[in-house]
């Protein structure tokens, strides 16, 4: 096995050769673009890098998955479309999944050949997921699912849904299962949403007698929830690996558009501090970083310290996003002006969006108590 | 319970051990009040730490120290924000043996020992900045001017002041009440560290001048980047010690029929308070990290570490405060004593404001190469 140094150089290697798409809003219109960009990491052998060989992947460890995650962002290339069956759902499946489930959807996930999305919000149940009701019965041919799911990314482009169902009505986390369900199935429907990004990342899907195969179950009947609390904690660590970058390469765009500007006018020492003190919060990350590594190249299982690296990466996006929106003054509502020769969109758009980062994902505030709870050991409260 | 990177090196490892052993058992905090309370330092702990060692960790081997580095010795000043030790630790410990370093000699040798108490005197410890005019001056051998918060400055035997002549820096050794050195007390919050004021008006005898020019600038940049870096690690074992503190209240404190720690608004607060400690506590070691030895680059890291250090020790203080409630307000309650050292040293050399407006002065008067590494740069990895 190469060593990650190694594999950092290779990676690097190859980005600076490969036909890297446009990164940035406006993902639906690039879609196709975006899938073929999947095909061809794929095909260069960077996806699945810790997976096992005989699915596909290169039998490495997830210390070299995030360094390619960090190479591939650090390089201003998009991450590959089938995100949440990379980095979501796939895991689930590899940790709890049959032999024959790890053999039919692995691979064509890491091709892209397969675009998951995941159902497990619905109207009536975020935060308090364990309260969902789109229900699974058991009949002849499988499962009969009727319900509803909300903030499912890609559910208009996607192949197959990781669909959190209930399969004993009340019972609440012990009556949940985990269904991988084929979106071509009859009595499926999507309607997307719009967000005031003006994106439209996000549907609603609706399930009405949707015939669900029993081989299409993932794990025990009733024992979903462990899965989806072990998919939910996944999606947080590779997450931060990524947006760290992000930020790093916002930052320096930032830099290069106001050293460009006479600063010598009025309130430099305010947009000093407001740079200074986005460059610390950007080193603090950084430094969190080494932290994540070390405990995934020790043992890979999720844990409550995922939360705390949610905490702080959303706290530092937020506040960084906040204090450029606030760079820019009056000219914040101006969304067709320019702010310092560059489109002022791109920054209300950044600050925007990052107002959601403290809500996807599990909200702030569910990871406070995770953090309380799991890793302070402070008792459950009401 | 909380995470520690296994980064460091190993002699840092076993220093903050050994060091956590003798601060429990020789500071409990009843010293800490009685020092404060005197506005002193107590000398038999003073001899005891020369006899630990403390004093000869970074001083090199033709002088008879261990050469460590900052590396090594971050970590102690980490227990150090547990433990509170009243009197000038970092002058000794880092700032005294950086100067031998540099080839000053005299009393300042005998700080090993701790027989003599040689303090460094910065006045510019105040990052606001003070206008040349107003820094001491050495003019035709005369001294004259004064610093102030001075730490210890009145428990010294010895100070080393930082004077200008001819506009460059000169370092001068001179004996605490000796002719034209008035050290005169001024009055702390700050539980470790007493204050002084010096007045100067001498003029300078053979032996005074134990720095200058070139020679002098390095060692400032050198002391207050080190002083910086040690001061962060000291708030973050501050705010460790704060939320370890708060933790344990929560659980003990019930109201409403069970433990305060069991309500979400208290539970939040202390995740908030982890999340900083743990944040920092990495800070810290990836920073240590890069003190293997002196670089250049040090200064950035040593100011984003202190900046970082300040706004975090300052609000894991005042979110304690708030956890403990009434209890924690009274004076007997030892979260005062932390929550002043966290206050001394949040402006120590430096604020979360002031470090942050300096720095991105400084990258945004820089031109060509941005200041995170790019694509290409070794630097970039983050492992391997």
């Amino acid at each position: 096995m190469i060593d990650v140094g190694t594999l950092r150089l290779q990676v690097r290697d190859w980005l600076s050769r490969a036909e890297i798409p446009p990164h940035g809003p406006g993902t639906d219109d690039r879609f196709h673009a975006l899938l073929e960009w999947q095909r061809a990491l794929n095909e260069a052998g960077w996806l699945g890098l810790h997976w096992p060989r005989r699915l596909g992947g290169r039998g490495m460890t997830p210390v070299h998955h995030l360094a390619f995650c960090e190479e591939l962002a650090r390089s201003g290339a998009p991450p590959p479309i089938g995100l949440i069956g990379l980095d979501v759902v796939g895991p689930s499946i590899l940790r709890f999944g049959t032999q024959a489930q790890c053999k039919h959807f692995i691979p064509p996930l890491l091709s892209a050949d397969h675009i998951w999305c995941q159902g497990f919000s619905e109207p009536d149940a975020g935060s308090d997921l364990a309260s969902l009701q789109t229900e699974a019965k058991i009949g002849d041919n499988g499962f009969i699912v009727n319900g509803q799911k909300v903030w499912t990314s890609w559910a208009h482009k996607a192949d197959w849904c990781a669909l959190l169902v209930s399969t004993t009505r009340g019972a609440r986390q012990r009556g949940i299962s985990y269904l991988l369900v084929d979106m071509q199935s009859s009595g499926i429907s999507v309607s997307p949403l719009v967000q005031m990004t003006g994106d439209s990342d996000f549907a609603q899907i609706y399930f009405e007698d949707v015939v669900v195969p029993r081989s299409n179950l993932l794990g025990e009947l009733n024992e979903g929830w462990q899965i989806a609390m072990h998919t939910l904690a996944t999606e947080r660590s590779f997450l931060g690996v990524r947006k760290h970058l992000e930020c790093k390469l916002i930052f320096n765009r930032l830099l290069e558009l106001l050293r460009a500007t006479d600063l010598a006018q009025s309130n430099a020492d305010h947009t000093f501090e407001t740079v200074g003190s986005i460059y610390i919060r950007l080193k603090v990350l950084e430094a969190q970083m080494h932290s994540i590594m070390e405990r995934v190249g020790k043992n890979g299982a999720p844990s409550a310290e995922d939360s705390m690296d949610k905490l702080l990466l959303t706290s530092v996006e937020q506040d960084m996003f906040s204090a450029i929106l606030d760079l820019l003054g009056a000219g914040r509502m101006a969304r067709g002006g320019e702010f310092l020769g560059a489109p002022s969109n791109q920054w209300i758009h950044g600050y925007l969006a990052s107002r959601s980062a403290s809500i996807y994902g599990g909200t702030s505030q569910i990871q406070r108590n995770i953090v309380a709870e799991r890793y302070l050991g402070l008792p459950k409260g009401n | 319970m909380v995470s520690t990177t296994s980064s460091g090196s190993d002699i840092g490892w076993e220093l903050r051990v050994s060091a956590r052993n003798f601060l429990s058992k020789e500071v409990p905090i009843s010293l800490v009040r009685e020092s404060h309370a005197a506005q002193g330092m107590s000398l038999s702990l003073w001899k005891s730490m020369a006899d630990q060692g403390w004093f000869r960790l970074l001083v090199g081997e033709p002088n008879g120290g261990l050469a460590l580095t900052l590396r090594d010795v971050g970590p102690l000043f980490m227990e150090l924000g547990e433990y509170l030790p009243p009197g000038p630790v970092l002058d000794h410990v880092v700032v005294g043996p950086l100067l031998i370093n540099s080839g000053v000699e005299g009393p300042l040798l005998n700080i090993v020992s701790g027989q003599e108490v040689v303090v460094f005197a910065d006045p510019q410890v105040d990052s606001q900045g003070i206008e040349l005019k107003d820094l001491p001056r050495v003019d035709d051998g005369r001294l004259q001017g004064e610093v102030q918060l001075i730490r210890c400055g009145t428990q010294a035997t010895y100070l080393i002041a930082a004077a200008i002549k001819s506009k460059e820096w000169q370092f001068l050794q001179l004996p605490v009440g000796g002719e034209g050195v008035e050290v005169k007390p001024v009055e702390s919050f700050d539980p470790v560290n007493s204050y002084a004021t010096a007045s100067f008006d001498r003029m300078l005898q053979p032996g005074d001048v134990v720095l200058s020019g070139e020679a002098a600038e390095e060692a400032l940049l050198k002391i207050r980047t080190a002083s910086q870096l040690m001061a962060a690690c000291e708030l973050s074992g501050i705010s460790s010690r704060l939320s370890k503190m708060s933790q344990a209240y929560a659980l003990a404190r019930s109201q409403f029929g069970r433990p305060i720690g069991s309500f979400q608004a208290i539970k939040h607060l202390l995740a908030d308070m982890a999340v900083k400690v743990t944040a920092l506590q990495n800070l810290c070691a990836t920073s240590l990290d890069q003190a293997d030895s002196w670089s250049p680059a040090l200064t950035r890291i040593a100011a984003v570490t202190k900046a970082y250090a300040s706004e975090t020790a300052r609000s894991v203080a005042e979110q304690s405060l708030q956890i403990h409630g009434g209890m924690g307000f009274l004076e007997e309650h030892d979260l005062h004593l932390f929550f002043k050292r966290a206050l001394a040293l949040q402006g120590f050399y430096g604020d979360e404001r002031q470090l942050a407006t300096s720095i991105g002065a400084e990258l945004l008067a820089a031109t060509g190469l941005a200041p995170i590494p790019s694509e290409g740069e070794e630097s970039a990895g983050l492992i391997g």
